[in-house]
């Protein structure tokens, strides 16, 4: 075959880019359905679809596209329930439609209609189904001051004007939340029933059904006036409706829940007081009401391997009856693996299932009957390659690839593979570097590099696949990133900077640049560009306050001034307050002189920002300070700022913004790098 | 009479912009009424006849809000009549019949039209720069400080601009310079003068001065940009203009303004007369007024202008020798007014009432019924501050004032804090008072009409600011024994919510405080206010870059832990001037303190929405400050539904 030249990685590939998610095996584990995302040009915004893959033949099949089809789930064997938005079904905006399809074969039809806006259907029993929906106290108020049905012209509350009354007043994605919850309904499919069973002011953060469908596990903060970072579990019995308190929400937060058969509850409860803290694990018995502490293994469940190639939720915990055994997806280094845990007896720590480097986005598991071992399909970012399924084999640990959906683009892009060192830093830690290397890179010429710093600061990134980093390494830069103390991967040692922003994390960084400056000596270390959002724009908008070692820098999504952000974002009054240990009226100078606006008068690098209006984890008036400081200071600056999106801007915001803001970086580092 | 309640605006009539026609034979003017329906305000042209003393209306599609004479006697507007147009159509009526017709249209968003003769006018108005960057709706570009400003939105790129529209030629040129940002235009005799900062990147202070020729179209700068302060400017005789500027600065930006002449051919500046008041501009607070008008006009050698003296805005002349003179002087509020032929006309704020006109001294409209609203007539108290110097406040008694009765009470601070409270209705106090309270406030140092000295308080705010309010309040409390020390409230807006955030944390003596449009932190206001990064260093004596010690030192947040005060916070969030983050760190602090408090933000309103904000949302803010103030200090009345 002819070698034909590669395409670079633009921009605009994002439209080409398929988002596997929400991997779900039928009961007989013979099959899997999957949602397929992508960003639609044309609407600007994502499509989704449901799909069907056959474990056996490998076959594909799109199952439902039309009104957005997502969060399958299967009905038995042979149907699959997905949601989606027909104008044929239905009557109300504010309703939600579920369709069950024949994987066989025929179109779908309409299953139920719920009267709220509600997420993925949860099974409990034939017929009845745990919904999340956003429960609104205040709609309710509102329609009580209605006197006799008399019409008042009036100012509408969240129309015309907002109230808060709570902490926080607002939350990332989610607008306005003052009174509001996420509550959990039983919906009757026979009676249309909806009927709330979370306690009122009680805001869900993670629930699961028992095997047999008879009780509900579900936990989250309770409060009328500030949300409290400690939280509760409960048990809810469908039976007769009574909702028992497991924990006693003194000094833990509650992360994930899952039931282990009918009467164990596995949960995972972090304690509060320092940042960067993984949680205990525990196992709760329902009927001899004992609590039992696991092994600590200092790892949090979920992926923290970062990547703005993805889209949609994942199952990242289940517990296999047939093996008795729970599988988490833990974060280590930079990768994530799936991990299996035994809770019985002398319980162990965790146990890694996968061996390849990347990451485990979510997975499935079924143990047919009958099986010698369970069935277990991954969602999985190997290689270079974007989000696909693969089937593990959990005695060997190998992999099989069953869907292709991106496979044809890999194959005709550029991909740059980063790779990775290690060395022993001055902190004491065995610390690891990744470098790409620019498309069609040249042995003895010089480089112009980026230097990615990511958010979090509990994140990691790893060698997944990044387009922002494929399209500076297409155009020419080595990009280059680490994680240094504050990221996750690492433990809760590693991930603690509390009251040390600035510090320690800045001394990792500049250590890291030193030593992938040492082995590529092909960056040009005159024309290094920094990078970063959330976390990584604070650190952006530190550096340019504190070093002038950088050409250029792309500040996204950032922290400037901490006696203002601790105040007026959504988790600003905890999350701040203990990264700095003081809120601005009990000691200023500590929390001013870790706030980058304080190195206002030295900040000479060029500086680009990029920031959301409807960003409340990071409002958009800490990025309006630092730009208004720079720019009297008299150094080049310029803002984008993003009408109608939020912190989330770069993974899933509007495709057509996700173009400009990827141009804009592209062309402010062109600017000053070139 | 009518009681006032929240909803009273609603049927208030909002005079303003007072014109004598060109034969002086008409007055001209603009009333705006609030739609609650269509939730914005409409606005016509109205007509005086001097002769037969009859009022009426002129124009009926809600859309005419400001008007200029034209050579021929008719009347030329800015209307929205269907037209989709990126610029501002403009419309000729004639004041002898016949409904009004489209003239022409300006590419620009126009403010201003002046006209200049032989159907030509100067416009004023703002378009983007032309090598600006295209705007795209997504996203807001921003690489210029200031890059929004209240009441305008995202600014960023864009200039107001003078402009030439012929209408023989159907050209239209602009004048000013590309980065020109106009601000004041005089007209005399063929030539032009106007005030301008031309700009890029960082907006300074100090404005210059240009000539414009409309015979030769010469353009002179008499004055560079950033040499000193410059305020009104009247061209009031062929080779000179007055100017109000200063040379030096020993009180910051706060010093008022002396008169000088400017000699046209070289741009030299000669001191006429010293001034210590404000001149061309009024700052009596209310919120009955709706809509602009004249309020600097050059005659022969002579300059007529509004000025804020003591608590009343009055009208006053200087002329060629240097002499000032009040020449109507009555008290309240002189908003706006016109001179021809020997004649004054006034629109201003009298008598307990909402504007009318005033002609010569006499009440020429009656559009706000004589005698319909029961007010609640302010009685005046009068203490020393600290300083020695005099201060004057008010006290507004309760609807139904019992003697022996104990009443709760509301302090009430204005706003600037270089503004003035005087006896002008203002229609929230007069809800209160209506609602069974005693209002009072009054003028502390920092306000406007008392001379340099008194209005500095550059670098001190919290100081003796703070301590007039409370000698005041004392004073009250002492004067008024019916008023209840345990149920009084504090509020305010703007400079006004500063103090009363500064006030939560120094003193629990008040039982409720309702802040609006506030300031918490100097530091997170310099650098996200449109004004912050002249401003602050201004009123704080530094900027963040200098000390921000200081500016923490002034920062109401430093001492928000000593707060006990429940306190209701306001906002707008389109406020630009004192960005909503304010309120919110506000807000946020007196949670995480246990203090009782509740936010009520405004969408797409502004700095201005106890002025000129949407009826609805006036009504809902009205709403949520008296709910406030009836929960803390009429406990009697606790549970009763709000509105």
């Amino acid at each position: 075959m002819e070698a034909t030249k590669k395409l670079p990685v633009v921009r605009e590939d994002l439209y080409r880019f398929r988002f596997v998610s929400e991997v779900s095996l039928s009961p007989d584990g013979t099959k899997a359905v999957y949602a397929v995302n992508r960003a639609d040009q044309e609407k600007n915004g994502y499509a989704s679809s449901v799909w069907l893959a056959d474990l056996k033949t490998g076959e594909n099949r799109l199952l439902a596209e039309r009104g957005n089809a997502k969060n399958p789930v299967w009905l038995d064997d042979s149907t699959v329930l997905f949601k989606a938005e027909r104008p044929e079904a239905a009557k109300q905006a504010s309703e939600t439609t579920y369709f069950a399809i024949p994987v066989c074969g025929g179109e779908a039809q309409l299953y139920m209609t719920v009267p709220e806006k509600t997420g993925k259907a949860v099974r409990v029993k034939d017929g009845l189904w745990l919904l999340q929906a956003t429960a609104d106290d205040f709609k309710e108020q509102e329609a009580l001051k209605t006197k006799d049905g008399e019409e008042e012209i009036t100012a509408v509350r969240g129309v015309d004007y907002e109230v808060y009354e709570e902490l926080p007043f607002w939350f990332n994605g989610k607008g306005f939340r003052s009174r509001k919850r996420e509550a959990l309904y039983l919906f009757s499919k026979e009676s249309g029933e909806l009927k709330c069973i979370t306690p009122e002011f009680l805001d869900v953060t993670a629930f699961d059904v028992s095997a047999d469908g008879g009780a509900v596990a579900f936990c989250g903060p309770c409060y009328d006036s500030i949300k409290p970072v400690p939280d509760a579990l409960y048990c809810y019995r469908i039976e007769n409706g009574q909702t028992k308190r497991i924990t006693d929400g003194a000094d833990r937060q509650t992360g994930h829940v899952c039931f282990m058969g009918n009467d164990r509850i596995f949960y995972t409860a972090t304690p509060f007081g320092r940042m960067g803290r993984n949680p205990r694990f525990y196992v709760h018995d329902l009927g001899t009401g004992e609590t039992k502490e696991l092994p600590f293994c200092d790892a949090d469940i979920g992926n923290g391997v970062g990547s703005d190639a993805k889209y949609g939720a994942n199952r990242v915990l289940a517990y296999c009856e047939g093996d008795g055994l729970l599988y988490m997806v833990q974060t280590a280094w930079g990768d994530s693996h799936l991990m299996t845990l035994d809770c019985s007896g002398s319980a162990g720590l965790p146990v890694k299932k996968t061996a390849l480097a990347g990451a485990v986005a979510g997975f499935d598991i079924k143990y047919p009957q009958g099986a010698d071992k369970p069935v277990i399909v991954l969602n999985a970012m190997r290689g270079t390659h974007l989000s696909e399924l693969y089937l593990l084999d959990p005695a060997t640990g190998e992999e099989r690839k069953l869907t292709a959906h991106n496979d044809e683009y890999l194959e005709t892009h550029e991909i740059s593979e980063p790779e990775s060192f290690r060395y022993a830093g001055k902190n004491g830690y065995e610390m690891e570097g990744y470098v790409m290397k620019p498309a069609d890179y040249v042995p003895g010429t010089k480089y112009p590099a980026v230097f990615e710093i990511h958010g979090g600061p509990k994140g990691v990134d790893g060698t997944v696949f990044f387009h922002e980093f494929q399209c500076l390494a297409s155009a020419g830069y080595f990009v280059f990133y680490g994680n240094p103390r504050g990221s996750d991967g690492r433990g809760e040692e590693y991930a603690d900077i509390t009251e040390s922003f600035g510090k320690n994390d800045v001394a990792d960084l500049m250590e890291l640049c030193d030593e992938t400056l040492k082995r590529f000596p092909d960056i040009d270390g005159t024309r290094i560009g920094i990078c970063g959002g959330s976390y990584g724009g604070f650190m952006c908008n530190w550096l340019v306050g504190h070093t002038n070692r950088f050409a250029a820098a792309v500040s996204q999504r950032s922290i400037s001034n901490y006696l203002t952000k601790c105040l007026y974002t959504d988790i600003g009054y905890y999350a701040n307050k203990l990264q700095m240990g003081a809120y601005p009226w009990e000691d200023f100078d500590k929390v001013w002189s870790m706030s980058p606006l304080s190195g206002m008068n030295s900040a000479r690098t060029p500086i680009l920002f990029l920031q959301s209006d409807e960003d409340y984890r990071c409002y958009m008036g800490d990025a309006i300070q630092m730009f208004s400081a720079v720019k009297r200071l008299g150094t080049d600056t310029r803002m984008i700022l993003f009408h109608g999106e939020n912190h989330e801007l770069s993974r899933s915001g509007k495709p057509q913004n996700r173009m400009t803001r990827l141009d804009e970086l592209m062309k402010w580092f062109e600017k000053y790098l070139k | 009479m009518e009681t006032i309640t929240v909803e009273s605006f609603c049927r208030f009539k909002f005079v303003s912009d007072p014109g004598f026609s060109p034969d002086g034979r008409q007055i001209a003017f603009v009333v705006q009424e609030a739609d609650l329906k269509d939730n914005d305000y409409k606005g016509d042209l109205w007509l005086y006849d001097c002769a037969d003393k009859t009022t009426r209306r002129l124009t009926s599609a809600g859309d005419a809000k400001s008007y200029t004479w034209t050579e021929r006697g008719t009347l030329l507007f800015p209307g929205k009549r269907g037209e989709k147009t990126e610029g501002t159509c403009y419309y000729e009526i004639s004041p002898n019949g016949g409904e009004a017709v489209k003239k022409f249209e300006v590419p620009v968003k126009a403010d201003k039209l002046i006209a200049v003769g032989n159907d030509r006018y100067l416009v004023a108005g703002t378009a983007m720069l032309p090598d600006a960057e295209a705007k795209d709706p997504a996203y807001e570009l921003i690489d210029e400080v200031p890059f929004w400003g209240n009441g305008k939105g995202f600014t960023n790129g864009s200039r107001r601009g003078l402009y030439l529209y012929d209408g023989a030629a159907e050209s239209f040129e602009r004048i000013s310079c590309e980065t020109d940002e106009v601000g004041q235009i005089s007209v005399r005799g063929g030539k032009v003068l106007y005030t301008s900062y031309p700009w890029r990147d960082v907006r300074g202070l100090y404005e210059g001065i240009c000539l414009y020729d409309l015979a030769t179209g010469e353009n002179r700068c008499l004055l560079n940009k950033d040499v000193r302060r410059v305020g009104m400017i009247a061209l009031w005789e062929d080779g000179e203009a007055l100017v109000a500027t200063c040379g030096e600065n020993p009180h910051g930006n706060g010093k008022y303004l002396d008169f000088y002449t400017m000699d046209l051919a070289d741009g030299t500046l000669k001191l006429l007369a010293p001034y210590d008041y404000s001149s061309g501009s009024g700052s009596v607070g209310s919120d009955a007024r709706l809509g602009g008008g004249r309020t600097v006009k050059a005659g022969d050698g002579i300059c007529f202008f509004v000025s804020t003296r003591g608590y009343n805005t009055v009208l006053c002349t200087v002329d060629k020798n240097g002499e000032i003179r009040e020449v109507f002087s009555k008290e309240g509020s002189c908003d706006s007014f016109d001179v021809a032929n020997g004649h004054t006309v006034v629109c201003g704020l009298y008598e307990n009432r909402p504007a009318e006109l005033y002609l010569d001294g006499e009440r020429i409209t009656e559009l706000n019924p004589t005698g319909y609203w029961d007010v609640s007539v302010p009685e005046e108290i009068r203490l020393t501050s600290r300083d020695g110097s005099g201060l004057t406040g008010w006290v507004l008694k309760p609807a139904g004032y019992q003697k022996g009765t104990k009443y709760p009470a509301i302090l009430h601070i204005h706003g600037g804090p270089r503004t003035v409270f005087g006896t002008a209705l203002h229609h929230e106090m007069q809800v209160w008072a209506s609602a069974g309270y005693f209002v009072f406030y009054t003028n502390p140092h920092g306000s406007d009409g008392f001379g340099t000295e008194f209005g500095d308080i550059n670098g001190k705010y919290g100081t003796i600011d703070y301590e007039d309010l409370m000698d005041f309040t004392d004073a009250v409390l002492k004067a008024y024994p019916d008023i209840d020390k345990d149920r009084v409230g504090v509020g305010g807006g703007s400079y006004g919510g500063y103090m009363t955030n500064w006030i939560i944390g120094h003193t629990d003596r008040f039982a409720a405080a309702v802040s609006q449009r506030s300031i918490a932190n100097w530091i997170s206001f310099e650098f996200m206010s449109d004004i912050g990064h002249t401003f602050t260093k201004d009123q704080q004596a530094v900027s963040g870059f200098e000390d921000v010690h200081k500016l923490w030192q002034h920062s109401p947040m430093k001492y928000i832990k000593n707060c006990k005060t429940p306190t209701l916070f306001i906002h707008s969030d389109n406020d630009y001037r004192c960005p909503i983050a304010e309120g919110m760190e506000m807000f946020a602090a007196l949670k995480i303190l246990g203090v009782e408090t509740r936010m009520c933000i405004f969408h797409g309103e502004t700095h201005e929405l106890s002025r000129s904000g949407k009826p609805r949302n006036r009504i809902r803010r009205m709403r949520e400050i008296l709910d406030w103030y009836d929960r803390h200090l009429k406990p009697a009345a606790a549970g009763k539904e709000a509105c």
